[in-house]
């Protein structure tokens, strides 16, 4: 009994690559016996404390990481807040969240200790087996026993495994759900009125998931009947094949996807539009919008709605634009049917 | 009840500035139009364009589907009973096509939007819309013909009859505006001074909402603003291309709404929910509460009509809506 009450508990903000690896870092600390507490979704109050504190500078999806960090910092007696680079040799991820844990610091010094240990396989070259000795070491706070620590860190791995593996589709699977054979998201709000749309939904897992930030958008488009994938879940190899393309190599990680996710569709032709969202005051999305803007006027066939979002986003122009382009997207398609018929009774 | 056979659509546009509403007929042409300003009260300029639109129909003709749109669409929706319920970029692209086919390009500025819609072979391929700075939208021009103590109905007029524009600064309101004493200051003519602010006007306009869009000839330019021919002037100038005000430029919003829902009747014919031509004798209140559920705490509005609840809306958790 008085195991369970002096269990240590450690606290990760509901925000940025939380939305990546979750299953990940609670499944580790778990197991080491740890209580994981996660901050609440993000809310009105947290997204108000977070842009009083954080700096300008940064973008809105780190001041709100901020406010998530703040959220708990009263309840839990280690923040997890990992200094992590990214995790390929070529690429890297956002230096921004190197560094989350020292401003942080910097900004409120009363907070719990930090638990921010550093990964970064491009620059420092880190590697796999580093990156297991590392939450070996981390380990020791929670637990002496070699064993579990070492459970922890295999049984981490295998449920980030699992998690990629149900979450990325196969190129088989999106064939299928651009024939209208499965569903890979929240079904559709269908209406008699309405055809169905399919769009694809691109930005940052921290954004894609986050209704707050993204200002609902996955429920409104379920409303307006509309099917999504998202560039989460695209196929790496056809990532991969879109960025072969380029001239010159992209080198943020997350911008990969993104931007192979808009290519591939403008390419293959099998959604009805894209939609990107993107954060204000984000270096690699401006960069990636940049590009995806222009590969989409050379191809005008799908249209591309890129949507910035920060704190002082209005709510009511930003329905505005997803309403109409879901009308634009609806009406065209209404318009070339009728034009086929009307060529089949000639 | 009418003994004609004709059908009528009416359209309402609930902008920032000005509450527009339309009457049309079956073939979409325009019987009646009001155009009003909204003065911040929604509710009560619509009732009060429903009873002026009564009074020039000077019947009670059957409307056979009602549209709403504008940033006040859902309320204004709620308040007539609307079939059909629409943004306002899809409305305008309507309206357009409707008096020209072939229109390629629509202009369209208000109060405080301004849109530019793209459309090729009668559909609409793109559109922007200004985001977080409405620098040359209706609103400004307002201002500052107040602060030059000019009507404006007459600022256009006024800029016509420059013929050596200033330069002014327009990438944002406020500085356009210390731009403009400036100017004043060192003994540039009213005139000059106007000329030069519809020119930033359009600058900015085209490197903002219009930027990396291609347009094409026939350009319609609408809304508010459109009847400022001093604006017109600058569009041409900076476009090299002739632009379009459509007659009707103030109402494009209403039309299209109206438009909309003739539409919609033309697909899916069913009862309109109009509530009736009372709508101007109706006693609407709205009222809104702070909802302490959770820490979002979201702002809910709620629309009474003869003190009965008919709508309520806010909440991200949508736990009060309720629509009639």
């Amino acid at each position: 009994m008085s195991k369970l009450e002096t269990k240590i508990r450690v606290g990760i903000p509901r925000a940025l690559l939380y939305y990546k690896y979750s299953d990940l870092w609670i499944t580790f600390f778990k197991e080491l016996g740890a209580e994981v507490i996660v901050s609440p979704k993000t809310t009105k109050k947290i997204k108000d404390d977070a842009v009083k504190l954080a700096p300008d500078e940064d973008c809105y999806s780190t001041k709100l990481y901020f406010g998530h960090a703040i959220a708990l910092k009263d309840q839990v007696d280690f923040l997890f807040i990992p200094r992590y680079g990214g995790r390929r040799k070529k690429y890297v991820g956002c230096p921004k969240f190197i560094g989350l844990a020292e401003v942080l610091q910097s900004m409120l010094p009363e907070l719990p200790d930090i638990l921010m240990p550093h990964y970064n396989r491009g620059m420092d070259r880190s590697t796999r087996i580093g990156l297991v000795i590392k939450a070996f070491r981390l380990g020791k706070i929670f637990t002496k026993n070699p064993i579990t620590r070492i459970r922890a860190i295999t049984r981490a791995f295998r449920a980030q495994k699992i998690h990629e593996r149900s979450l990325i589709i196969d190129e088989e699977t999106l064939n299928r759900w651009e024939n209208s054979e499965t569903i890979l998201n929240d079904f559709p709000i269908y209406n008699e009125k309405y055809k169905a749309l399919k769009i694809a939904l691109v930005g940052h897992s921290y954004v894609l998931n986050d209704p707050f930030s993204s200002l609902d958008i996955r429920s409104l488009l379920q409303e307006y009947g509309v099917d999504i994938i998202t560039s989460e879940q695209m196929p790496r190899i056809l990532i991969e094949k879109q960025m072969a393309r380029l001239e010159y190599d992209i080198y943020f990680d997350y911008e990969r996807e993104i931007l192979g996710t808009i290519m591939h569709f403008l390419e293959s032709k099998t959604v009805d539009g894209i939609i990107h969202l993107m954060i204000f005051s984000c270096g690699p999305d401006s960069i990636a919008g940049e590009i995806a803007s222009r590969f989409s006027k050379r191809d005008t066939t799908i249209p591309l709605l890129q949507l910035v979002f920060d704190e002082l986003t209005g709510e009511a122009g930003m329905r505005t634009r997803i309403e109409a382009f879901v009308d634009m997207l609806r009406r065209s398609i209404e318009k070339q049917t009728v034009f086929l018929t009307a060529q089949v009774h000639i | 009840m009418t003994v004609s056979e004709e059908k009528y659509f009416l359209g309402v546009d609930v902008g920032s500035i000005s509450t527009n509403l339309a009457l049309i007929d079956d073939s979409k042409e325009l019987i009646e139009s009001v155009y009003i300003r909204t003065e911040g009260k929604p509710v009560d300029s619509v009732q009060n364009g429903i009873k002026i639109l009564r009074e020039k129909l000077g019947e009670d003709l059957d409307v056979t589907g009602a549209g709403a749109t504008g940033s006040a669409r859902k309320l204004t929706g709620v308040l007539i009973g609307a079939d059909i319920v629409k943004n306002e970029i899809t409305a305008h692209a309507l309206a357009s096509l409707h008096y020209d086919p072939d229109v390629q390009t629509v202009i369209e500025i208000g109060g405080q939007d301004s849109k530019i819609i793209i459309i090729r072979n009668c559909i609409v391929v793109d559109f922007a819309m200004n985001t977080v700075c409405a620098a040359g939208t209706g609103s400004f021009l307002d201002m500052q013909a107040n602060r030059l103590d000019i009507p404006i109905e007459n600022f256009g007029e006024l800029a016509l009859q420059s013929d050596n524009a200033v330069s002014i600064a327009g990438r944002c309101t406020v500085f356009a505006e210390s731009d403009m004493i400036h100017k004043q200051q060192l003994g540039h003519p009213t005139h000059d001074i106007i000329k030069g602010l519809c020119e930033a006007l359009a600058r900015n306009y085209m490197s903002n909402v219009g930027k990396g869009k291609e347009i094409r000839s026939p350009i319609m330019f609408q809304g508010g603003v459109a009847a400022n021919i001093g604006m017109r002037e600058a569009f041409e100038s900076f476009l090299q291309k002739e632009v379009i005000v459509p007659e009707h430029y103030d109402v494009m919003g209403a039309i299209g709404s109206a438009i909309l829902a003739q539409e919609d009747f033309a697909k899916h014919p069913k009862q309109s929910n109009f509530k009736s031509w009372d709508i101007s004798e109706m006693d609407f209140n709205t009222s809104g509460f702070e909802c302490d559920g959770c820490s979002n705490i979201c702002e809910i509005v709620e629309i009474r009509r003869n003190d009965i609840l008919i709508a309520r809306w806010g909440s991200r958790c949508r736990k009060w809506d309720v629509i009639d």
